[in-house]
């Protein structure tokens, strides 16, 4: 029952996905879980004092960002990822930061930090250049 | 009783039928199908979708986990101190997923989770390297499991499936419920009424107060049964009035034939006597007027002579005159009697006809010779206009010829000086033969013709007087020409003429011929 179940929801997924993006392929858990701990390995190398500082260009203000909590959707944008980490500033307004990741050396670096851009991101998705990876 | 039942719903096509043949059968084979089809790819959408979610959690929770403890490595120095590194490798451990974890050195190990062991003897999991610091000398080996996702799997599988079969169950229970108490029973009663009515005529509503749509169904059919009923009741009053009046009707054609018979039986007696009475009566006419003939030859024979003076002269003018009268008065007389004669041998059924081929214009030039002398004395004039071509005819030659004889004088009888009496004759497409004598004299009105053709008919007695008829010549002649098949008929307008046509029948005709001999007669 449970075989056919799985070849069934495989198959309405294969389909959806399908519709969705032709070029979704499938991540395995552990590269999966390496794309979380390259974002969190990235992030710690980037705090100062356990904050991530964020420059405001026009104001030339630096606003200090602490990490809550990563997010565990893992999206795919050809063959790069993008992951998402939650930040709380000062006043205790939540951040999203979202972080754009590269395959190196059979691990993944950051290559592109969007701070409180998720607009973009939608966009991209809305555009079907960014679909969630299996 | 229960198979003849059985065998009159059959014949009224009433059979009921079996479930599987029923519309919740139906509905279900219908509705099951589509269910399937939209619910198990559903599920298993769900279901995958739960799963990737959970994938994603349980690599972000390793991935962190594992990503937490490589920094906290890298900011110490683990090869120096092994049992630090054990201690931050040992929280590693509270994760569910977690199954060894071990601190490399190249192919040295470090430290391990579980302590001593690490991932010796551990195959199974995946495994995630995380490199400490910089350098890349060091590096976190770790195994985990994705067991908790299989788990996760098989229950969510196991409740959405449960809890869809269930909600498929009672779906289908409570569409058996509904069914039955919304259509099937309207149904059924609307079924048993119907065949109530077919095996008993009776009309029984249904009594049913629904407004769905078998509602309105079973309301139409309760209308339509009061309507029926009324329109039997006005069926069965028309049809008591109607045996009223065929009752009614029967009785007066009873009487009506009883009557009838009555009227019939006296008629046929006052028939037979007035038969008799007249067939008496022209016996006697018969009779009388060859008993008159006799002494009245004599008459006539006599004053011709004595008119004639052949034994010498009379003497006194006053004589010639009275014997001369005596003469005309005595011919006169002769017709009169020879005319009654016949008309008595026609209705006492003893005229015979002397069958004979005959040409018409012969007939018609000898009838215009004997009365050429009274049209001359009468200032009129007489025209023959035959048609060259007639037919030569089959019938009594005499009989013929008095009825050209009787209708030429009453034409010159009844037409003043100056005017014109013409006879036609042709053979018409269709056979026979057809004559008139045409007149322009006084003519008669159209409401006197009848009396014109009845037997001593004339219409005006002082005209009568004048003209010196009898009336008879008219209806002589009728019964000549129907003696011999034919028929006459009398047109006139009165101060225009009289015109009077004989059709004898195609029977009569023969073969044609003696044209010329009649172009000779036309001529004389």
């Amino acid at each position: 029952m449970l075989t056919v179940t799985r070849r069934l929801a495989t198959l309405a997924v294969a389909l959806l996905a399908g519709f969705a993006s032709p070029n979704a392929a499938a991540l395995s858990l552990a590269e999966k879980a390496s794309l979380q701990a390259a974002m969190q390995r990235h992030i710690d190398r980037q705090t100062v004092d356990g904050a991530f500082l964020q420059l405001d260009l026009k104001s030339g203000a630096v606003r200090p960002l602490h990490p809550v909590t990563a997010h565990p959707m893992v999206l795919r944008m050809g063959k790069h990822y993008v992951l998402c980490f939650e930040f709380r500033d000062d006043k205790g307004k939540d951040v999203e930061i979202d972080f754009y990741l590269a395959r190196k050396a059979g691990s993944y670096v950051v290559f592109h930090t969007a701070i409180g851009s998720r607009h973009i991101l939608k966009r991209l998705m809305a555009a079907g250049r960014v679909v969630r990876s299996e | 009783m229960r198979d003849a039942r059985k065998a009159a719903r059959r014949r009224a096509g009433l059979r009921p039928g079996r479930p599987w043949n029923g519309l919740l059968a139906k509905f279900l084979v219908l509705l099951t199908p589509v269910f399937l089809v939209l619910a198990i790819p559903g599920i298993g959408f769900l279901i995958h979708y739960e799963l990737s979610v959970d994938r994603e959690s349980l690599a972000a929770r390793i991935g962190n986990g594992a990503a937490r403890a490589a920094i906290a490595l890298a900011r110490h120095d683990p090869e120096r101190n092994p049992r630090l590194a054990r201690d931050f490798l040992a929280p590693l451990a509270a994760d569910r997923a977690f199954l060894c974890a071990e601190l490399r050195a190249g192919d040295r190990v470090v430290a391990a989770q579980p302590p001593r062991q690490g991932c010796k003897t551990l195959t199974a999991g995946h495994t995630l390297a995380l490199p400490i610091g910089e350098d890349g000398r060091l590096t976190l080996v770790m195994r985990f499991s994705d067991a908790e996702l299989k788990k996760a799997e098989e229950l969510q599988s196991l409740v959405s499936y449960s809890v869809v079969g269930i909600a498929f169950l009672v779906a289908l229970l409570a569409s058996f419920v509904g069914f039955r108490l919304i259509v099937t029973r309207p149904l059924r009663l609307l079924t048993e009424s119907i065949r109530h009515t077919a095996e008993t005529g009776e009309r029984q509503p249904i009594d049913l107060d629904t407004r769905d749509e078998l509602g309105m169904v079973i309301a139409a059919y309760n209308e339509m049964l009061a309507r029926d009923g009324e329109r039997e009741r006005a069926l069965k009053i028309a049809n008591a009035k109607l045996r009223d009046s065929q009752s009614e009707l029967a009785h007066l054609n009873k009487a009506l034939e009883r009557r009838v018979a009555e009227r019939t039986g006296a008629l046929e007696t006052e028939k037979l006597r007035a038969e008799t009475a007249n067939h008496a009566k022209s016996q006697f006419l018969a009779n009388m007027s060859h008993e008159l003939r006799t002494p009245l030859n004599a008459i006539i024979g006599f004053s011709e002579i004595m008119g004639k003076e052949m034994f010498g002269p009379l003497g006194n003018p006053r004589y010639r005159a009275y014997v001369s009268d005596i003469n005309l008065s005595g011919e006169h007389l002769f017709h009169l009697i020879n005319d009654i004669l016949d008309l008595s041998k026609i209705e006492a059924g003893r005229i015979e006809l002397k069958e004979e081929v005959i040409d018409f214009a012969e007939i018609a030039a000898s009838a215009l010779r004997i009365v050429s002398e009274r049209a001359e004395a009468a200032d009129l004039t007489l025209d023959n206009q035959l048609d060259p071509d007639l037919v030569r005819i089959r019938g009594d030659r005499v009989k013929l010829k008095q009825i050209l004889v009787n209708l030429l004088g009453n034409a010159i009888k009844f037409t003043d000086p100056g005017g014109s009496v013409t006879i036609r004759a042709w053979s018409p497409d269709r056979g026979g033969l057809v004559f008139q004598v045409i007149d322009t004299g006084i003519g008669i009105a159209p409401e006197d013709i009848a009396t014109a053709m009845a037997r001593f008919g004339q219409i005006d007695g002082a005209l009568s007087r004048r003209r010196a008829g009898t009336g008879l010549g008219l209806p002589l002649s009728q019964a000549l020409a129907e003696a011999h098949g034919g028929s006459l008929e009398l047109q006139s307008r009165p101060g225009f003429g009289t015109t009077v046509t004989v059709c004898l029948p195609e029977a009569r005709a023969e073969a044609a011929g003696g044209v010329e001999k009649r172009a000779a007669l036309a001529r004389e």
